[in-house]
């Protein structure tokens, strides 16, 4: 297509008896897309420091995108809370115009809740957080909120299949000094602020999604609690009165999120 | 319609609701994708990566043909000049539980009336849509929306169904969203 655009204009300039051959150059000056090492390893380095963190909580605040058929988009803000004591305990609630929704994991059973329906629906679950987002995701289409945090240094974890890896330089999020970062992947760009000095955290996400032409964006500024307080019952599902049970479907072929 | 050029505004909202009680089928607006909140996969997802990490956005596409019988009467108050009374493109984002929509988005909330659960997920259309096929025998294995009004819910092997009628829905969380299956009479 751009072959053919370039092929097209050539034309018309040579039809127009002026600069053909030079306009049949490839455009000069498009370098090829950097990947900056320090970008890849600002990455494996903010994964290692969440490998390694035991309990956190986490707040974020969450700006996300729809875009409707004719192109039009939509936004909505919500909140994401999660709870999580590596590796086998997660609490999460999702808030948003869409959905208010917990999810709960003690290591042997997840369970959903839809709080507007109070419909709850649960499954066996897989011994650690980041087997559960996978079965999740293959099985029933269904992401676990702010999956991120348990793939970015995960076991295997290589920051690889990047076109772009580019270091914008100083920042700060929130007050906090942070590093500004920006990614690009098939069908994503994003960027991503992690916390400067000896917490690389990331402070801050915004994941464009780059397959359709509306270019809808997700934004989360996360708030970190290194040092939650809580028990074990908060990772347990006791059903509020009248909450029905309902089952989780599985996801069909080529429907995973 | 309206001659009087000095007629009541009362008098002219009680036109438009009166006209706007049966509006024209109207297709809504449906979400066509959904930004990706998450920028790495499961080792075990299929090779279709990044579309959307959200989960509602591949099942919303072209599901959806929703002839949604509530329009927001506030956008009506031009209508007395008689000549546009189709302006109703708006994303109709109330905020309360009775939400009315022209876009067709998957969502938890609950329908305002008839206990039951105008809800998430537009694969069959919502409501309106749905209500006028329960009047015939709804298709086993079919999944809608959200089951007709007037349902009752059934617990049965602690499974919780909407009996409606002689048609069972069983609701199931879907992806990002909650779904009904209409299913045979559970034993």
């Amino acid at each position: 297509m751009n072959r053919c655009l370039q092929w097209g204009f050539a034309a018309a300039v040579v039809g127009l008896g002026g600069f053909g051959p030079a306009a049949a150059q490839p455009p000069a000056g498009a370098s090829p897309p950097e990947v900056n090492p320090a970008a890849l390893k600002a990455l494996t380095d903010m994964g290692a420091y969440l490998r390694g963190l035991g309990a956190f909580q986490i707040s974020v605040a969450t700006t996300d995108e729809d875009v409707l058929d004719d192109g039009q988009k939509v936004q909505y803000d919500g909140r994401t809370d999660l709870l999580v004591k590596r590796p086998d305990r997660l609490r999460a609630s999702v808030t948003n115009e869409r959905h208010d929704r917990m999810f709960f994991y003690d290591g042997s059973t997840v369970t959903l809740y839809g709080k507007r329906l109070n419909y709850y629906a649960s499954a066996p679950a897989p011994p650690t957080i980041g087997e559960l987002a996978d079965n999740l995701e293959a099985d029933h289409g269904i992401s676990l909120p702010l999956v991120d945090l348990f793939r970015w240094g995960a076991p295997g974890y290589e920051p690889t299949g990047f076109t772009a890896a580019l270091d914008a330089g100083p920042s700060s999020v929130g007050g906090a000094t942070a590093r500004h970062y920006l990614f690009r992947q098939a069908g994503l760009d994003w960027q991503v602020w992690i916390q400067s000095g000896q917490y690389p955290l990331p402070l801050k996400l915004v994941v464009t999604t780059t397959t359709d032409d509306a270019r809808p964006q997700h934004t989360a500024v996360y708030s970190w609690n290194l040092a939650p307080s809580f028990n074990d019952a908060a990772f347990v599902f006791d059903p509020p009165a009248g909450a029905g049970r309902i089952v989780l479907a599985r996801a069909k072929q080529g429907e995973t999120p | 319609m309206n001659r009087s050029r000095r007629a009541p505004v009362a008098a002219v909202t009680t036109l438009l609701l009166t006209v706007w009680i049966a509006p024209p089928a109207e297709a809504a607006r449906a979400v066509r994708s959904s930004g990706s909140s998450s920028v790495n996969r499961s080792p075990n997802a299929n090779a279709n990566a990044n579309r959307s990490a959200n989960a509602n956005a591949n099942a919303n596409r072209g599901a959806n043909a929703n002839a949604n019988a509530n329009r927001n009467a506030n956008v009506n108050r031009n209508a007395n000049v008689n000549s546009n009374t189709n302006v109703n493109r708006n994303v109709n984002y109330n905020s309360d539980v009775n939400i009315n929509r022209d876009v067709n988005i998957d969502s938890d909330y609950h329908g305002g009336c008839c206990g039951c659960c105008y809800n998430e997920h537009p694969v069959a259309g919502a409501m309106a849509v749905t209500a006028a096929v329960s009047l015939t025998a709804a298709a086993i294995g079919s999944i809608v929306a959200a089951p007709p009004p007037n349902c009752v819910p059934v617990v049965v092997n602690g499974l919780t169904y909407q009996q409606c009628g002689g048609s069972w829905y069983q609701p199931q969380m879907s992806g990002g969203s909650t779904t009904y299956v209409v299913v045979n009479p559970p034993q």
